[in-house]
């Protein structure tokens, strides 16, 4: 059984949202994007007191739409999740047979739960009320084992959350959640546990009798007895050691070899180190224990918050494999691209904030050709996966492009880093397959073409898959032929000029000054590589300041922080 | 618990223990079928403790169901989860519910339960399928035809040919399909429907009965005889083409329901279509010996009955002289007054064991009248589909109301039924606009309204300002209940000696509407029970007061199925009475003799104790001859 898809209206920070599920999912967002708030909402309504009337929402869970808005006028809170049976799952659907129902396309199987909630005028009070819903969304009759049945999906999956802070210390009690079963009702049989029972006393005697000043301790604690009555002779009695194996279990700690080679306490291990070991914790937990203490049905659902909290970019990217080996459905948040690195496009949702409210999206099945994912799973996914959290792109064909965009909006004193604009080049990758992406995933983007006949029709191509956005706002064409070109125009071809290799230097014959002319110096040039002239022209913009920004090159960086700032 | 499997015969013991495909058990009369029936849910439950499948039993009469869930719970306590003991109806009710998406409908559709309110559909249905001519027929007419069509499964576009006059027949085929289609677009089932479109939706969809088939691996059906053609199909659809745990309790001695679409071919069907194994019950412990020769004698002259059926034996010993008498009057009058004479000097205590059996309720309407000259206490038990009483109709529509809050039809009951009670007269109209004020909660609107009412006598403003904080805003169907019944009984009270039209009936149906209230309490448990379990039950049910105790009861035939009476008085044994005057004016091979021969065998092995038979030799001023059946058990010199 898989939670399938979500959506939520009406809870937090959320207006209205739908989510896909896949049996692992990466939730990925800015802070406040609502990923905690869709979690809590899944959290919440799987729990037991989803069954109470009162009491599962606190009054600001309720979705306020201004800074008046009092949580009892609030619009219904309402969360659906909707169950979709596997095969295999004939158990589950023996079980679950009255809320089981069938898809509109007549195949699929699923169960809908429905959660709403609202301020009740009658008692004065937050009212929850749920029900299972037909394939239509209509409530199916309250049936007198409705909450039977509830409870019974409750213990089919149930719901685990390992937030983003994960102490080893604390889940390491012998009390926590994950490790205290490990501890309690050990299986040994009655003859290992008597013998082992012997062996640690004989252990403790033999201690105890090398350890000579104990003795001493021992002989006058005897005296309590002579004032007042504390049982028969030989009742003090010293362990060095715990004598019962449940005394011995619930002392157990966690030894890790440090490189060194010695052994040492995990809670004496780096904050990566243990933050891993909770996580590797929970794997053992719902390997041996789940079932035992849930049903033989079981499986989790793990909602797991930034995995990748103090890890090292490499240990990051292993760390997805070791996610995946988890039984169960997990849903992971992540602020990390190195572990988006490892994930299918398919599985990402992003989070987005658009005019104010939440907006969760995906990349859709149809978007791309299977050559053009392929680009994208190389080009953007596992050599930037950072990218998918940019609010917009801004997209250049290649390498020069890259540096003239990045020191530009430096010399006008903007941040793009903090304004979640990132530089995209499009020159391998192709243009297509990238704006797809980022139309689909909710990333803003501006392009910059070339002004050739290739950067016409790339400004075709981008044309093709604007929305309804003006294309201007969305789609620069450089005057001239290509960004050097544009540059020389600028005032700044003498820096080419120098570049001009003597072998080359009777191939530039046009006219100083015009196109023609800059063309024929490009293409004169020396050994020294592009990048290195751009560079000089970039040290010699800085120099210049702010003023000497062409005003092309200052529309597209600003064009860019609009997008970003409507994004954010 | 263990089940006492050492107490059960031979055959009994194969059947329950049954584990070599589908099975057909023919069980005659009193051979303890039902018993048989559930032990075998009881041990598919005990032999499977931690499995999760569930148990499908499929019975014909919620009676039969209840019994059935009480013998299982008995022996396995804890098993409502892994057991479903339903009628058809009711399953096809909550495969309905819960699928019925598909075809249109939401899961809180109405069942349609009186002619009534199919006739008002059926009308509308002639108004929509633009035709002058079915617009002007009446619905009462109509239905019977539509009925059957609907039992016997008949196909849109199959309809016309079945007619001989084609133009009737398109018209029919016309209102047929448009009185479904009404009955889909306002969400409302009749009782033919329930199963029909439980038909329709199975073959639209088949994941649905891929889901049935993983859920229920076995289904039992309980008196297969009585299966009509939806029925069985739909049967069909659920267990698929190669069942291996399909168990079938049948007898074809016992068809009586051929009018209503069951057929010994029903039987034949299921044996062929599935390769049935059998196994046969023909020990009988119910009845005296005596009986049971006169009833074998009686059914071998039925020719279509399966082959190989063993003849009936008597497990009870003979109790000596006197266990079956036969007695010829004059009269049907003097027939009726010597049996009333010889119930009345039985003991009293002994009226409440004697039946009195009779093929139709003429003879039946005219024994009352005899015993009750006799003064010997008597009922005649008439099926009946809704309350009548005000108070009755009134709650009831509130709680449907309660349940779907935006049936007008139920607002409509509400107001007609309130006005009757307390002379107070609330527009449908008012309480409609009122609604829209409300966001369309009609009942809100309506309690609104009454209070509002001057003229309200201060118990009912109490009562209806309580009513209103349950039903409304609460939900408290049970408290809502008891504070209704409180406050009719205050009414009652008030009115008692004077005549008045809404309170007829009232103290007998508080005592039907109390039972079946305690019923579905049991069926569900007190926490357990909600309001749309509880109108669900209401709506498949007859609210026919129960039989004082003391009562002789005056049955027909087929009213008296699975029931057993120490003393039976079977009345009217003559030609054209039984066998009816249709049978044998169809021949005496047809299959209406054949079920007239049926309907004296069941009627006949009712008998715990004794057995009457008399007959008359003149019935409404027509001479009659002694019935053929007496003949055929073997009276001699008639």
């Amino acid at each position: 059984m898989l939670l399938s898809k979500v959506s939520i209206s009406n809870f937090r920070c959320i207006r209205s949202i739908h989510v896909d599920l896949e049996p692992t999912t990466v939730i990925i967002g800015e802070n406040n994007s609502g990923k905690t708030s869709f979690l809590d909402a899944i959290r919440l309504c799987l729990s037991r007191s989803v069954m109470r009337r009162s009491g599962l929402f606190s009054d600001y869970d309720y979705h306020l739409p201004s800074g008046e808005s009092e949580p009892k006028q609030a619009d219904e809170l309402c969360v659906l999740l909707q169950f979709l049976l596997e095969e295999g799952d004939d158990e589950i659907i023996q079980a679950l047979e009255e809320v089981v129902v069938i898809d509109e396309s007549g195949d699929g199987q699923s169960i809908n739960f429905q959660v709403r909630s609202k301020f009740d005028d009658a008692s004065k009070d937050f009212a929850s009320e749920w029900n299972f819903l037909d394939s239509n969304g209509n409530a199916l009759p309250n049936k007198p084992n409705n909450s039977v049945l509830l409870g019974t999906l409750i213990q089919f999956v149930p719901l685990f959350y390992l937030s983003a802070l994960r102490d080893a210390a604390r889940e390491f009690q012998s009390r926590a959640p994950y490790w205290g079963p490990f501890l309690r009702n050990p299986d040994l049989s009655d003859e290992v546990r008597q013998r082992l029972q012997e062996e640690i006393s004989a252990l403790n005697e033999e201690v105890l009798k090398s350890h000579k000043s104990l003795a001493t301790v021992k002989d006058r604690l005897a005296k309590v007895q002579q004032i007042v009555s504390i049982g028969e002779a030989g009742t003090v009695d010293i362990e060095a050691l715990p004598g019962r194996i449940s005394g011995l279990l619930s002392r157990t700690q966690i030894n890790i070899c440090s490189p060194t080679g010695a052994a040492l306490p995990l809670v004496r291990h780096g904050a990566g180190t243990q933050s891993l070991a909770v996580i590797f914790l929970f794997e053992a937990f719902s390997a041996t224990m789940l079932t035992e203490q849930y049903d033989t049905l079981s499986r989790p659902l793990l909602a797991l918050e930034e995995p990748e909290a103090h890890l090292h970019p490499c240990a990051t990217r292993s760390l997805w494999a070791a996610l995946e080996s988890i039984e169960g459905q997990k849903i992971i948040a992540t602020h990390s691209g190195d572990l988006l690195a490892r994930v299918p496009l398919a599985s990402i949702r992003r989070f987005c904030r658009t005019d104010g409210s939440v907006a969760v999206r995906k990349l859709q099945p149809s978007s791309l050709d299977p050559e053009e994912l392929r680009k994208v799973e190389f080009h953007i996914r596992s050599t930037r996966g950072e990218l998918l959290f940019a609010r917009c792109w801004l997209l250049g064909e290649g390498e020069s492009e890259y540096w003239v965009f990045n020191e530009v909006a430096e010399i006008l004193g903007h941040d793009l880093d903090r304004l979640g604009i990132r530089i995209v080049t499009y020159q391998h990758c192709g243009i297509r397959p990238l704006l797809k992406v980022a139309n689909d995933l909710g990333i803003a983007w501006f392009v910059t073409t070339d002004g050739d006949n290739q950067g016409k029709k790339d400004r075709a191509t981008c044309e093709a898959l604007l929305n309804s956005e003006a294309a201007d706002s969305r789609i620069k064409t450089l005057s001239q032929a290509n960004i050097e070109v544009f540059l020389c125009e600028n005032g700044f071809g003498e820096f080419f000029e120098k570049h001009i290799s003597p072998q080359k230097a009777d191939n530039v014959f046009a006219l100083r000054g015009t196109s023609e002319y800059w063309a024929q110096v490009l293409k004169a040039r020396d050994d020294t590589p592009k990048p290195t002239v751009l560079r000089e022209i970039l040290d010699e913009m800085r120099r210049r300041g702010e003023q000497s920004v062409p005003a092309e090159l200052k529309g597209v960086i600003d064009s860019a922080i609009t997008l970003a700032g409507a994004n954010s | 618990m263990m089940i006492d499997l050492e107490s059960l015969n031979a055959n009994q013991r194969l059947a329950v223990e049954w584990n070599e495909g589908p099975l057909l058990v023919l069980a005659g009369p009193g051979s303890g079928k039902t018993r048989v029936l559930t032990m075998r849910v009881a041990k598919l439950l005990l032999d499977s403790p931690s499995k999760r499948f569930r148990v499908l039993g499929l019975t014909f009469t919620k009676k039969a169901a209840d019994e059935m869930r009480g013998r299982v719970e008995q022996m396995v306590p804890d098993c409502r989860q892994r057991v479903s003991l339903t009628t058809f109806h009711s399953f096809c009710a909550d495969v309905l519910r819960q699928h019925g998406s598909h075809i249109g409908l939401s899961p809180d559709f109405v069942i349609l339960n009186q002619d009534s309110d199919r006739e008002a559909v059926l009308a509308n249905a002639a108004a929509e399928s633009t035709d002058d001519e079915a617009a002007t027929d009446s619905g009462a007419r109509v239905l019977p035809v539509l009925d059957r069509l609907l039992a016997e499964c008949v196909g849109d576009g199959q309809v016309a040919q079945r007619f001989r006059d084609q133009d009737f027949g398109r018209k029919i085929e016309r209102l047929h399909r448009s009185y479904l289609s009404q009955l889909i677009a306002t969400n409302r089932v009749d009782f033919p429907c329930l199963l029909l479109f439980t038909l329709r939706l199975l073959n639209a969809k088949p994941a649905i009965a891929k889901q049935l088939r993983t859920v229920y691996p076995h289904v039992c059906v309980d008196e297969f005889q009585d299966t009509n053609l939806a029925q069985y199909r739909i049967l069909k659809a659920i267990v698929g083409d190669s069942p291996t745990n399909l168990f079938v309790v049948a007898d074809d001695d016992q068809i009586i329901y051929q009018w209503n679409g069951a057929s010994p071919e029903r039987l034949a069907s299921l044996r062929a279509d599935f390769g049935m194994h059998t196994i046969q019950l023909p020990a009988n412990y119910r009845c005296p010996p005596e009986v049971i020769a006169l009833a074998n004698h009686l059914i071998k002259n039925n020719l279509e009955r399966a082959a190989d059926k063993e003849p009936l034996y008597a497990v009870r010993p003979s109790s000596g002289e006197g266990v079956v008498r036969l007695q010829c009057l004059d009269s049907l009058d003097a027939e009726l007054e010597w049996v009333a004479a010889d119930i009345a000097s039985r003991h009293p205590s002994n009226t409440g064991n004697c039946v009195i059996l009779a093929r139709t309720r003429r003879v039946l309407e005219r024994a009352v009248h005899h015993l009750g000259q006799a003064g010997v206490p008597a009922t005649l038990s008439i099926r009946k589909s809704e309350f009548v009483s005000g108070p009755f109709r009134w709650l009831h529509a509130v709680l449907r109301l309660a349940n779907t809050r935006g049936d007008r039809e139920q607002l409509r009951r509400i107001c007609k039924a309130f006005f009757e009670l307390d002379g107070i007269d609330i527009s449908v109209q008012s309480v409609t606009s009122e609604a829209a004020r409300l966001g369309g909660d009609l009942l809100r609107a309506w309690f609104d309204k009454a209070i509002s009412r001057d003229e309200l006598e201060p118990e009912s403003r109490e009562f209806l300002e309580k009513g209103k904080a349950l039903i409304v805003e609460r939900l408290d169907f049970q408290g809502f209940i008891s504070a209704t019944l409180a406050w009719a009984d205050l009414l009652d009270a008030r009115l008692s000696g004077r005549s008045n039209e809404g309170y007829a009936d009232y103290r007998e149906e508080k005592e039907s509407w109390n039972q079946l209230l305690q019923g579905a309490m049991q069926r569900y448990g007190r926490d357990g029970l909600t309001l749309n379990a509880l109108l669900q039950d209401f709506d498949l049910s007859d609210k026919s007061p129960p039989p004082p105790p003391e009562a002789v009861r005056c049955l027909t035939i087929h009213t008296s199925k699975g029931m057993e009476f120490h003393h039976v008085y079977l009345v009217g044994l003559s030609e054209d009475i039984l066998p009816s005057f249709q049978s044998i004016k169809k021949g005496d091979q047809s299959r209406d003799m054949q079920e007239e021969r049926r309907n004296c065998f069941v009627a006949i092995t009712r008998t715990l104790e004794t057995l009457t038979l008399t007959y008359a030799r003149e019935y409404f001023g027509w001479p009659k001859r002694p019935s053929r059946f007496l003949r055929e058990m073997g009276f001699e010199g008639l």
